[in-house]
């Protein structure tokens, strides 16, 4: 039997949420200038149903989508549901199940968006009181991707259910598959190189019925988020080299900075190896280089530097190896005049391990004066302190996890931040969790120290305290033991 | 509101830029290269250009004078929206590239 739905606010509430869609969609190209790393989506589509008995008719559905840095937000209106989403992309089309026909916009988000493994933790209201119970509720999923491969499993709590995903996504087709014990559904979706796209899906429920739907969405991928910064924020590192234009960390990552002329550093990542050499990689799982699960620290350094760590990036850096800090060194020796950061990754060292690692230095930079490091956690940073009098900076995402904040909570944020980068030579920091630049240069003049921001792009942006900018990155230390012992 | 109403063209910043041109066919949009003399991206990208005898023009930015480099700058931020990097291929006043990767070169414009 049909069921019908209520549809006292049905009508208002689809037109109120299209004009927020239209409206917001097309001014999302000028909001860059407030927000950063944003990627917007919206999208229409329209439903038949096959279905004698569905829980509701034909349908319009809407949708919303915001990705914002590592915690996309999704709203999502959708016939008489309403969801919030937030955690990784990938995984979110497996819930729009149960009468949805449209995934519009998620292959750029698989294309543009870097988490390959990543929580989405959602919820559903079943805003017009259908009574299906499948439109109420939280659910939690687990998501990844592998080159244009992207799956996850999750289950939905009130429903209890589970449900599993896997899609494909291309430069400009994605396909996707889900399935629960109450449906299943394919979806096609195809899109244009101006960011409109058209979107087909047809789904199976457990009795045998059909539904078809098609939508059209339009997206916009922000600005570089570089293009935001102020010129406050006048120093400029190089991001592994670079993330954009090289395989991070290898030669030709850092041939690109040292060819860039506006960069006076560049950042890289240290880790240590199971046969305690110290290598420049990034990620402590080598996924994201196509090379699998396996985790670095498990790995001796013959055995990742047998590695092809280019191919992932692009054909044309086939055959790239890893460096380690020697080759480094040597890199360093030929651009006397360039500075280092070196990102020690590790959670922590033994001081042995330390003071390895700071020896190696020694011997193989002829100017390890140029050589500044930062630490993921305060133990590491304090290790390293009583080790050198080389700057020691914080990474502070890993120290404290930080979301958005809005100005009447940035005192709060403030006063948490001070005691954790008190003893730090500079701090470096997420920019995609702040707009608010004034507040960090406002912080970073307070605590008399250089604030870095980093982002998915290849320049670390950089602020110097006003009173710093004669030191060479802003840190006093830079210039070495000479000035220091005045 | 939406993005080509309200984009000026900054052409005329580029009027005083003493570009070099290459022959060739016509690309969909006008070319153009800033690059330094001095760099490997920008010589492999001008090298495969060059093979794909395609139509574009191309100057090194680091034998510019200051006024000219500012220029350049300006008008790749204004146009653009980001920072000049090199090589910085301008694919008419809507999209560019920076870098070279082989593969999105060839995706971009052509095989050639």
């Amino acid at each position: 039997m049909k069921k019908t739905i209520r549809t006292k606010h049905r009508v208002p509430m689809l037109v109120a949420a299209l004009l927020l869609t239209i409206t917001s969609t097309l001014g999302a190209q000028e909001l860059p200038l407030l927000l950063q790393e944003r990627y917007i989506m919206a999208h229409i589509g329209f439903q038949r149903q096959y279905a004698t008995s569905y829980e509701y008719p034909d349908d319009i559905s809407l949708g919303y989508t915001i990705f914002n840095g590592e915690f996309p937000v999704v709203i999502h209106a959708e016939g008489p549901e309403l969801s919030l989403y937030s955690g990784s992309p990938l995984f979110i089309p497996a819930f729009l199940s149960g009468g949805t026909t449209n995934q519009i916009g998620y292959i750029d988000a698989y294309s543009n968006y870097t988490p390959i493994a990543l929580l989405s933790l959602g919820w559903r209201h079943d805003l017009l009181k259908t009574g299906n119970l499948a439109n109420d509720g939280f659910f939690a999923s687990w998501g990844w991707r592998a080159g244009i491969l992207s799956g996850g499993l999750g289950y939905h709590f009130a429903h209890e259910r589970p449900v599993g995903y896997l899609g494909v996504s291309l430069d400009n087709l994605g396909i996707s598959l889900s399935a629960s014990p109450v449906n299943l559904k394919a979806t096609l979706t195809y899109r244009t190189e101006k960011s409109w796209s058209i979107s087909t899906s047809a789904e199976v429920d457990e009795h045998g019925r059909a539904s078809f739907g098609i939508g059209f969405g339009l997206s916009r991928k922000d600005y570089a988020a570089e293009s935001i910064f102020t010129d406050d924020w006048s120093l400029s590192v190089a991001h592994r080299g670079s993330l954009l234009h090289a395989p991070e960390n290898t030669n030709a990552a850092f041939e690109w900075a040292l060819e860039q002329p506006r960069y006076v550093a560049i950042e890289t990542d240290i880790q240590l190896t199971a046969d305690g050499k110290f290598l420049l990689i990034h990620d402590p799982i080598l996924l994201r280089y196509s090379h699998g699960f396996d985790m670095v620290g498990d790995m001796t350094s013959e055995q990742l530097k047998s590695l092809d760590m280019g191919s992932w990036f692009s054909p044309d850096f086939a055959g790239t190896q890893v460096l380690d800090l020697a080759q480094l060194g040597e890199i360093s020796n030929a651009n006397p005049d360039v500075y280092w950061l070196l990102e020690l990754k590790n959670l922590v060292w033994t001081r042995e391990e330390a003071k390895r690692f700071l020896a190696e230095i020694d011997e193989e930079f002829d100017h390890p004066e140029k050589i500044g490091f930062y630490t993921v956690t305060l133990e590491m940073m304090e290790l390293m302190q009583s080790l050198t009098d080389r700057p020691v900076g914080i990474q502070l995402d890993t120290v404290k996890m930080m979301f958005y904040y809005s100005d009447h909570l940035m005192p709060l944020v403030k006063a948490e931040y001070r005691p954790l980068v008190r003893n730090a030579d500079f701090f470096t920091l997420l920019s995609s969790k702040f707009d608010r630049q004034e507040q960090l240069i406002e912080l970073s003049e307070e605590l008399g120290i250089p604030v870095m921001l980093w982002n998915f792009h290849d320049v670390i942006a950089g602020y110097i305290p006003k009173d710093l900018r004669h030191y060479p990155l802003g840190m006093p230390k830079m210039l070495d033991g000479a000035l220091l012992k005045e | 509101m939406w993005g080509k109403k309200t984009k000026q063209p900054q052409g005329s910043l580029l009027e005083s830029i003493p570009f070099t041109t290459v022959e060739g066919r016509q690309a969909k949009q006008p070319l153009t290269v800033f690059a330094l003399s001095t760099c490997g991206f920008c010589r492999r990208a001008i090298t495969f250009l060059n093979d794909s005898t395609i139509a574009y023009r191309y100057v090194y930015v680091d034998k510019l004078d200051k006024p000219a480099q500012d220029a350049v700058r300006a008008y790749v931020k204004k146009t653009f929206h980001t920072m000049l990097s090199y090589p910085f291929l301008c694919i008419g006043e809507d999209d560019y590239l920076t870098g070279f990767i082989r593969a999105s070169w060839e995706k971009e414009l052509g095989n050639g």
